[in-house]
């Protein structure tokens, strides 16, 4: 591993990597201190990268293990508990405020954006990568280790419960008119 | 009025139509970050001493031993420490040494320094035996040192580890006496970085520790958390039962000298320490590091079953250690299992680390029961150190990790 390995995952996937980060946290800082996170470890295992998935989808799939360790690290885990966070059927819900840049979006994008936070850890995962990242299915499914299948299948309950979610809270509003 | 507003394309264009969010910072100001931890981690901890610096290896070992086993070159899960401050690569492989400290040249193997110098490891060198990618401690690495093992944990998982610690250190630390396991542990386990090993912080345990007569007794405070859930329990259990397993029984008790009671379970009985009759599969941690695990909770009646399930992932947590598509016979005596593949096992076509996985966890089921364990029909007679014509040699840890202190 060299520098000029780090310019060139930088220049191709640097901030494709930060932005699914910030949207996971919603935090900047912490974006970025994940950021070097992910470094570390792409330096840790570049050498062991044997190019069975794509470059692009092994840095996701890096991304993806730091952003469920950091929380599982902020899940109240007392020091002495070594409860399994089970990151597929937990939320995964940062406590952070909306970034900046969702904030100044229109209060339907806003309410989606913070409804995501009622799906399931793998639903929220699968529509960032999928809607916000613009990774293919199978790209998806690389990242997360599962088959297209699966994919497919956590993205359709993850759309149907937005839907239900959204429509929900609409009607909740209109009633409260 | 209906609450229909929201169909799936709606919702669909709509998260389509999301902003870019950037990172704002320059390329330079994102390497130099990566550059300046490694400056700033080049300084010990200063509440750490040596024996935990160098317990840092266990990472790192099993990191330069996948590297290795990449260029196909033997690894070493085992390193020595020459001192606090400098390291050099027996192995000689430039790509895969870590430099030692102020030594690197500018923008050479960064990286590799900068995580080298996260995990606390100023230096490590490879061992360059024939055995290198072996992951256990033998019996004949023993000599001069004294083991210490300790159940560590992660994600719920117990990992049992044991790390050699010369003589010299144990004559400082205890005397003329020979330490027991819990002397070991009141000694050593508080100083365990724990999460800077990979693992979560666990130890060292609440409550005190000793032990008479061979029976290791726990007091416990009263607002202890080891009862929290299940798997709290489970790891509390598992993780005394690997730490002591020394010891005739474990007994815990509340500070009234009652037995203590566990949500769970209620009033504990005495704990059996050894783990038996457990196939010992391979566990990864979020850090990426390998190891060799029993499988907790999941006995089988027999040397012969617990073999044959090792083709097979018992969990989502636990790996096989056999490929899945190898076929295998498994006949035992009563002191011998033999394992025979049904077509010509190669060690050339699994990668060198997975092979050593394989034999030491064979040789680790089969003693889990009493017993050796013996190949046949394999294309190699002998592979990296092994002599598959003979029973496995037994691991007596089956995670191990050295340390020289000068």
């Amino acid at each position: 591993m060299n520098d000029s390995v780090f310019h060139r995952l930088y220049d191709e996937y640097h901030q494709d990597v930060f932005q699914f980060l910030i949207y996971l946290v919603k935090n900047r800082h912490i974006s970025e201190d994940l950021m070097h996170e992910v470094y570390i470890r792409v330096f840790r295992a570049y050498d062991r990268f044997e190019g069975k998935s794509s470059e692009k989808t092994w840095l996701f799939s890096i991304a993806k293990n730091v952003a469920i360790d950091h929380f599982r690290k902020t899940t109240v885990r007392k020091k002495h508990s070594s409860e399994f966070f089970d990151w597929e059927t937990q939320q995964l819900v940062s406590k952070e405020r909306i970034p900046e840049e969702v904030a100044e979006l229109n209060e339907d994008k806003i309410l989606l954006y913070t409804t995501l936070d009622e799906c399931t850890g793998d639903q929220k995962m699968v529509i960032l990568m999928r809607f916000f990242q613009d990774l293919s299915i199978a790209e998806t499914a690389d990242v997360l280790g599962w088959t297209e299948g699966k994919v497919k299948t956590t993205q359709h309950r993850a759309i149907k419960s937005l839907r239900e979610k959204m429509n929900a809270k609409e009607g909740g509003a209109v009633n409260a008119e | 009025m209906p609450n229909n507003k929201w169909d799936d394309d709606n919702i669909e264009n709509l998260l389509r139509d999301f902003p870019t969010i950037r990172d704002n910072r320059t390329k330079e100001e994102v390497y130099s970050r990566l550059d300046q931890k490694t400056i700033v981690k080049k300084r010990p901890k200063p509440w750490l001493p040596l024996l935990v610096a160098a317990l840092a290896f266990v990472t790192i070992s099993f990191l330069v031993a996948s590297i290795l086993n990449q260029n196909g070159i033997d690894s070493a899960s085992m390193f020595e420490m020459q001192d606090g401050e400098r390291y050099e690569d027996k192995a000689g492989d430039a790509s895969t040494s870590i430099m030692e400290e102020g030594a690197s040249e500018e923008g050479n193997d960064r990286m590799q320094e900068s995580e080298a110098v996260e995990e606390s490891a100023p230096s490590i060198s490879q061992n360059e035996n024939s055995q290198a990618a072996r992951t256990g401690l033998y019996e004949e690495e023993l000599a001069g040192y004294t083991l210490f093992t300790i159940g560590l944990t992660e994600n719920a998982m117990v990992i049992p580890v044991g790390f050699l610690i010369p003589e010299e250190q144990i004559a400082d630390d205890f005397g003329q006496k020979i330490p027991n396991s819990v002397d070991l542990y009141n000694q050593y386990a508080s100083q365990i970085d724990e999460q800077g090993l990979g693992f979560n912080e666990y130890h060292p345990y609440l409550g005190r520790l000793s032990m008479e007569n061979g029976i290791v007794k726990h007091v416990l405070p009263n607002d202890h958390q080891y009862d929290l859930a299940s798997a709290s329990y489970n790891v509390y259990i598992s993780s005394l039962q690997e730490t002591f397993n020394d010891a005739e029984s474990i007994v815990v008790q509340n500070e009234d000298g009652t037995p203590a009671n566990f949500n769970q379970v209620g009033p504990l009985e005495p704990i059996k320490p050894a783990v038996g009759n457990m196939a010992y599969y391979a566990y990864t941690t979020t850090a990426g590091e390998t190891f060799l695990v029993p499988g907790y909770n999941m006995p089988h009646a027999t040397a012969t079953d617990a073999i044959k399930a090792l083709n097979a992932p018992p969990s989502d947590l636990l790996q096989n250690t056999i490929p899945e598509t190898s076929k295998y016979a498994v006949t035992e005596t009563s002191s011998l299992v033999t394992v025979q593949f049904t077509g010509q096992f190669d060690f050339g076509s699994i990668e060198e680390a997975e092979g050593v996985r394989m034999l030491e966890s064979l040789a680790l089921t089969a003693k889990a029961f009493g017993k050796d364990v013996q190949l046949e029909n394999t294309v190699q007679m002998e592979w990296n150190g092994f002599d598959l014509s003979q029973p496995l040699p037994i691991p007596v840890v089956p995670n191990g990790a050295a340390w020289h202190i000068k």
